[in-house]
């Protein structure tokens, strides 16, 4: 959890440690020098007055405290991104600003509570042996626009979705798990976590959800000082090419592992394809350089992995191109990986995990699709 | 005598005319079911929703301000959404409540397009949300003009 504080959360920690350090000096002066704090009761201490009448809880430790907070599905931590000045223009359902465009959020606490409604059907359906993890992908709006920008009479008109997430998650009734990525993105907002020319996130930001789902799960996180950074230049995503603002160019960075991976692609037709690696590493620059990522949508992928720090771990993860930026990293924790795109697959999920032992099911989603009750369905259809 | 026959059915039909014409009784079901004959191509692969408590699930539209509606969704059509629905509201102010989340849900499609279909968000942005009277539409489909057409003629 340490590669992923930011430094308000150093600051709060911080704090903890005075207060903690307040409490020990206290105690040990209650302690060990009675005779200091009680002259000015005229009473001398029993033996048992050192021995306070209350149980004592171990206080959290720092990094049990930050993140509990930073994995609340009650907290949202504000971003406060840089802020480059001026008013940003609205073109095509995007936000234009400081060069970069922000895809608009609509939902409310109905399409909210029918999100948490939809994730107890799919625990429900996926049985009692299988847990069944909900993750919803927040867009860039929050973590990139200024609060200047979202809030107030000239905002720029999209809905909250922290005020989503948080209704959402909180709404669950079943055994689901909710992972809540939004806090560490927050804390986080000034690194590069999404996209200025297309609505995905980076392979950063996906590393900063995938560490908010290891910490849920009780996994170990993969550390990205242990990958050999890679990074394509040149990417001209989907937006550019319908606003006419003009738009910051982007890169696209991705992490190659300390341990062999390989890629079983099954396509539509259900043709399979195998790879050494799970990234399109040849890829050109251009409009498609996200596609790197799992090389593109399709149905289904299984990724196996030779990481030393498991042994044979599975999990299903049910998603859509928010995914493919996110799965890779899961192959620090599990040796094999089923990717399925909900979009394009038609399988029967209960059957298949049946089938393949899986035990494990992660179902995300960016919080556009989350609003939106047509897809739900479509990912119901195939649980 | 004439003039007295006539003014007699000028004043009993007078009122039929006004108020009869005021409200006319269109059937939604049948103006769907005339643009799925009109376009089968494009209205095949649909799902039809029934009950007016699913125009609540899917669009926020709560079945006190609906009188009658018709509506269908294309199914598997994450990535470009295709969905007809036509509504007749209970009244002037059912109907601007049914319009304003008719337009959240045609912004949410049309940002849709924006993200994962880039190609078709053109025809995207020529569809919409448009009401008349208490009747209110949205319709988002390549033969958005033909099936408004359809609309148009039917609701007057």
């Amino acid at each position: 959890m340490k590669t992923v504080l930011s430094s308000s959360h150093r600051r709060l920690i911080t704090v903890i440690d005075i207060l903690l350090a307040a409490v020990i000096l206290f105690s040990a002066l209650t302690l060990g020098s009675c005779n200091v704090s009680m002259s000015t009761e005229a009473t001398q201490p029993s033996a048992d007055a050192a021995t306070p009448d209350v149980a004592v809880t171990e206080p959290p430790t720092e990094e049990e405290t930050a993140a509990d907070e930073l994995l609340s599905i009650d907290t949202y931590i504000p971003a406060d991104p840089e802020d480059a000045g001026g008013e940003g223009v609205y073109e095509d359902e995007y936000y234009i600003w400081n060069g970069q465009a922000f895809s608009l959020f609509y939902g409310g606490e109905a399409n909210a509570k029918r999100w948490a409604s939809f994730t107890d059907t799919a625990a429900e359906k996926m049985g009692e042996n299988v847990t069944t993890y909900a993750m919803i992908v927040p867009l860039h709006a929050e973590f990139g626009l200024p609060s200047r920008l979202l809030t107030g009479d000239n905002a720029v008109g999209t809905d909250s979705q922290a005020d989503f997430m948080r209704t959402a998650y909180t709404s669950i009734e079943s055994a689901a798990v909710p992972v809540n990525p939004y806090n560490l993105l927050s804390t986080h907002c000034n690194e590069y976590l999404y996209f200025a020319s297309d609505h995905h996130w980076t392979g950063l930001g996906a590393y900063y959800a995938y560490s908010a789902f290891a910490e849920t799960a009780g996994l170990p996180i993969l550390s990205l000082d242990d990958c050999t950074e890679q990074t394509v230049d040149g990417f001209t995503g989907s937006i550019t090419r319908v606003v006419t603002a003009e738009l910051n160019t982007d890169s696209v960075t991705y992490w190659q592992f300390p341990y062999a991976v390989t890629d079983d692609i099954t396509t539509e037709d259900g043709e399979v394809f195998h790879y050494d690696t799970c990234y399109y590493e040849g890829i050109p620059s251009g409009s498609d350089v996200y596609c790197l990522f799992l090389m593109g949508d399709y149905p289904m992928e299984v990724i196996r992995s030779k990481s030393d720090s498991v042994c044979g771990k599975k999990i299903a993860v049910v998603h859509e191109s928010y995914g493919n930026a996110f799965i890779p990293f899961l192959t620090y924790n599990y040796n094999e990986i089923y990717s399925i795109d909900f979009r394009y697959w038609n399988g029967d999920l209960s059957e298949f995990c049946e089938e393949n032992e899986i035990d494990e099911v992660l179902i995300m989603t960016n919080i556009m699709f989350c609003a939106n009750q047509s897809i739900l369905d479509s990912i119901e259809n195939i649980l | 005598m004439k003039r007295q026959i006539s003014l007699f059915l000028l004043l009993f039909l007078l009122p039929v005319l006004l108020f009869g014409c005021s409200r006319k009784d269109t059937d939604l079901k049948a103006v769907l079911s005339d643009i799925n004959t009109a376009y089968p191509e494009n209205t095949g692969d649909f799902r039809e929703l029934t009950d007016a408590s699913e125009l609540e699930v899917y669009y926020s539209i709560s079945p006190d301000d609906v009188r009658q509606f018709a509506a269908q969704i294309k199914k598997n059509s994450t990535n470009a959404p295709a969905e007809i629905v036509l509504v007749e509201a209970v009244d002037a102010a059912a109907a601007e409540r049914i319009k304003t989340e008719l337009d959240h849900r045609y912004h949410s499609i049309v940002s849709m397009y924006a993200s994962y279909s880039p190609e078709e968000l053109e025809m995207a942005k020529q569809c919409g949300v448009t009401s008349s009277g208490n009747f209110v539409t949205m319709i988002v489909s390549e033969n958005y003009d033909g099936m408004m057409n359809i609309v148009n003629t039917a609701i007057g």
